[in-house]
């Protein structure tokens, strides 16, 4: 894990598509940041309500951070929640010699069924994204895990433990574990918290 | 009821450092400013702005709620104020469109409540039909506009902007984007401010005081107006969100405003460029410190003005380098020799620092990589747009309305569609929109189609969209006996700016139950005698409702109501029932994919390997639909 106090500018960009619990991640993710007294910038673009369109969160940590957008090239972790949706952001924003967490589990768009377009394959993806210059890519299919906890929704808290299971946030696994205690408290957060474990151990073994 | 988890924005602790949304910021300012009214209508990016003071408002003592359209939102903000009240109306940009009528009266009026207008400009258009920069409404008002630069800022100017406007009796606008509004930041709480004003409408309303304006003693309404604006100017000069940073850069400088001021602060940082460009951040674009800028231009041989949207604060410097410093070469997006920012879409640091590189003669950052090899895997991901949810009611009703058309051979038809989730009817595989213009256009602009066209003419509005904007057509088509076909899709929700409740649910903003619109009664009060009123999830007989309001000679409309697919999955899991998905049989599907190509619900995939479809059931909400659909009865509740 990096010093606490002196990141000066840490990316990480949360991707997936609408109803995949994103927002929730990111909010979780920045507000332990902000616990352990990180300056904290999260750039969001959701407005349409529909399952299905892209979704992106940016989230940045640091004292050099002003911008609520991450540029092209400057990602230095990008959590994916569909596996189309990685590959898309690690083109444009993942740095050189930066990391990737992948659910590698799809949503086809309809134009994909009906013979328009392609879906690439897990393997040519994970491909693309070394060749693309990602140094350590952790990836499962954390739709299938989640959906062996008994709720394909808790693929989210999943994806986090993943990410901090990556060991490249600048936050503390424990402070993560407190917001999701405190945000998710009601009859639910047994099994978020038991998604965030899967992740953490998941992304720890790969 | 005592509540699990207490969101940030409503603690009362003073001191705290907390993560809030912009317009949770905005909103924890109204509570924090002793606002004490807020009127809204959904609209992105400014929803959670509303929404947020009415999660607090009860316990607060404050009153706030959604009003059927801008206008209204805004005329009920003006009477609180009137009544010496502080108010805020918060809308989307071209919210402001709408409520700019009343605003054009009520800034003659003097009233004394604090008003803040709040408009959410979407640069980008992450979630618009328009760019607009509603700063121009502002000037055109005569009312003073802030820019908030991040979600602290904005909070603190919102407490401010009381007084301000109190100070002047005038309403404010802030004016925010997308990169406030969904931006999430650090934020200090402050204290709250609990007191709570009894409404009485002011003795000196101007309307009240003026005489009749007739006679040799006319006095021009707008001349204390501008008077008013005159005295803002010169405040404007010790407003504390206006600071040159970055001094020591004697030659050139930098003006920016609002969110562009971070771009331009990382911009100068990531080049280097620290004591090189000076730079005078912005807070107040509207009117503008003039003294200010003056002593900011007057070492200067060259100035970049860091904007999004129109260049709204450089030609304002441009008039006030005239006298300033005439020789000050000024760089931006009007001249074209100097254009180094572009006037479409939102900024970011790699923008902002490839323009300032070219400014200061210094190298441009250059993108790490993306050589020609790479291009391959761009050409690899496959695009994704948006598109409807699975189940989603306004599919089914596209299909069923393009069924009757085709049984009836109706083949020369215009179909305008509306603001809303049915817009994407446009998208494949329905792909039956022509056009669509801002909100409730449909009605109208069907209407000018069929009088154009003589042939059939069909608009698709939402139940939402039908109350804000959609009534007067509906009118004049009656009146005028053009024979227009309206299809209000009713899924009891503004689903597409997030579920927010409408006249038609009866809910309120505050969540209490108010009284509840009833659209066919409306419909019929107007007096259109064929009227339909389908379940889009029974296909059959969704599809002969169409083709009686087809062949029916005059204005037709077909009511299609049905549950938000969405909300119905979340009404679902908090009741604690489960929603049986369907499945395909394998044994039955031919793979001829009528379902995918005539229908499309995205749960419905295609596996070429076998030649089947197969439904996902992590999206499949057991609309049932598809198997209606089907030819060879393939799909079937699974189990
Ligand atoms: C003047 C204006 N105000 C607000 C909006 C934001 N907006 C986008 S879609 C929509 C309405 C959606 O409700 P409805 O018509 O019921 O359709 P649904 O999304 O529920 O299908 C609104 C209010 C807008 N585009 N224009
Ligand atoms: S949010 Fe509701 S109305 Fe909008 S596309 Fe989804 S199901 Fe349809
Ligand atoms: S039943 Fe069919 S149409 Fe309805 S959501 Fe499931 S797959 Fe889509």
């Amino acid at each position: 894990m990096k010093s606490m106090a002196q990141v000066k500018e840490f990316n990480l960009i949360i991707a997936g598509i609408g109803g995949q619990g994103n927002l929730l991640a990111s909010e979780i993710i920045a507000s332990a940041a902000v616990r352990e007294g990180h300056r904290v910038r999260v750039g969001e673009t959701f407005g349409a309500a529909q399952r299905g369109g892209p979704v992106a969160s940016y989230i940045r940590i640091g004292s050099e951070v002003y911008s609520p957008i991450i540029d092209p090239g400057r990602a230095d972790l990008i959590v994916g929640l569909e596996a189309v949706e990685t590959l898309r952001n690690a083109f444009r924003f993942l740095r050189p010699g930066g990391a990737v967490v992948m659910n590698t589990r799809p949503i086809v768009p309809v134009e994909v069924s009906m013979g328009l377009q392609k879906y690439p394959s897990p393997q040519e993806i994970i491909e693309a994204l070394r060749r693309i210059g990602a140094e350590k890519i952790i990836h499962f299919d954390a739709t299938s895990e989640a959906e062996r906890l008994g709720m394909a929704l808790v693929m989210n808290m999943i994806m986090v433990g993943a990410a901090a299971g990556s060991g490249l946030l600048p936050i503390s696994t424990e402070a993560i574990r407190q917001v999701i205690t405190e945000r998710l408290a009601g009859p639910l957060l047994e099994l978020n918290l038991k998604a965030f474990e899967l992740g953490l151990e998941k992304s720890r073994s790969q | 009821m005592s509540r699990r988890w207490v969101p940030p924005y409503a603690l009362n602790e003073p001191g705290r450092r907390v993560l809030l949304l912009g317009n949770q910021a905005i909103a924890r300012g109204f509570l924090e400013g002793g606002g004490q009214v807020a009127s809204s209508y959904p609209g992105t990016p400014a929803s959670e702005i509303l929404e947020t003071i009415a999660d607090f408002a009860e316990m607060y003592g404050i009153y706030a709620e959604w009003a059927d359209n801008e206008r209204v939102a805004f005329e009920v903000c003006s009477g609180a104020s009137m009544c010496g009240l502080r108010t805020m109306c918060s809308m989307k940009h071209i919210g402001v469109n709408w409520a700019m009528d009343p605003l054009m009266h009520v800034v003659l009026r003097n009233p004394p409540g604090g008003f803040i207008l709040v408009s959410g400009d979407d640069p980008s258009q992450h979630s618009s039909a328009n760019e607009q920069d509603n700063r121009f409404l502002a000037r055109a008002a005569c009312i003073p506009c802030f820019e908030p630069s991040d979600p602290a800022e904005a909070k603190e100017m919102t407490v401010k902007l009381f007084e301000v406007s109190e100070a002047y009796r005038l309403p404010v606008m802030l004016r925010v984007t997308t990169r406030l509004c969904h931006v999430r930041g650090d934020v200090v709480l402050g204290p709250i401010n609990m007191e709570r004003r009894k409404g009485k409408m002011a003795e000196d309303i101007s309307w009240r005081k003026i005489p009749r304006l007739t006679g040799l003693e006319r006095i021009p309404p707008h001349k204390p107006l501008h008077d008013k604006e005159e005295k803002l100017r010169e405040a404007a000069e010790n407003l504390e969100w206006n600071r040159v940073e970055a001094t020591g850069g004697e030659r050139l400088g930098v003006i920016s405003s609002g969110v562009s001021y971070n771009y331009a602060k990382e911009a100068i940082s990531r080049l280097g460029l620290e004591g090189k460009v000076a730079l005078l951040k912005l807070g107040i674009t509207y009117p503008l410190p003039e003294k200010l800028i003056s002593n900011f231009l007057s070492g200067l041989d060259r100035l970049l003005v860091v904007e999004e949207l129109e260049p709204f604060v450089e030609l304002q410097v441009k008039a006030i380098s005239k006298e300033a410093n005439p020789k000050v070469e000024i760089y931006g997006k009007f001249d074209p020799s100097r254009k180094l920012i572009p006037r479409e879409f939102e900024l970011n640091t790699f923008i902002v620092s490839n323009a300032l590189a070219e400014f200061a003669g210094v190298p441009k950052p250059l993108l790490p990589r993306r050589g020609a090899e790479l291009q391959e895997i761009g050409k690899m991901i496959t695009p994704r747009g948006l598109t409807m949810c699975a189940g989603c009611p306004h599919r089914a009703t596209g299909y069923a309305l393009k069924q009757a058309l085709r049984r009836l051979k109706i083949e020369d038809y215009t179909i305008i569609g509306d603001i809303g989730c049915y817009g994407m009817l446009s998208y494949p595989p329905l792909r039956m929109i022509d056009t669509y213009l801002g909100m409730g256009s449909s009605v109208g602009v069907s209407q000018g189609c069929a009088r154009a066209t003589g042939s059939m003419a069909i608009g698709i509005i939402g139940d939402s969209t039908f109350l804000h904007a959609g009534i007067p057509g509906l009118i004049s088509a009656f009146w005028n006996n053009t024979k227009i076909k309206l299809v209000i899709c009713d899924n009891m929700a503004t689903a597409m700016t997030g579920f927010q409740p409408h006249p038609g649910t009866g809910v309120t903003a505050m969540r209490k139950q108010g009284n509840k619109v009833k659209i066919e009664d409306i419909v019929r009060g107007i007096g259109i005698s064929c009227l339909e009123i389908i379940d889009p999830y029974n296909v059959s007989d969704s599809i002969e409702a169409f083709m009686r309001a087809l062949e029916f000679d005059g204005p037709a409309v077909v009511i299609s109501r049905r549950i938000c697919a969405t909300e119905a999955v979340r009404l679902a899991r908090r009741q604690g029932v489960r929603l049986e998905p369907y499945a395909v049989d394998p044994e039955r599907c031919t793979g001829c994919r009528t379902c995918i190509n005539t229908f499309g619900c995205p749960a419905l995939v295609y596996d070429p390997s076998k030649n089947k479809v197969w439904i996902d059931t992590t999206l499949c909400m057991g609309c049932g639909v598809c198997s209606q659909i089907c030819p060879f009865q393939a799909i079937g509740k699974r189990g």
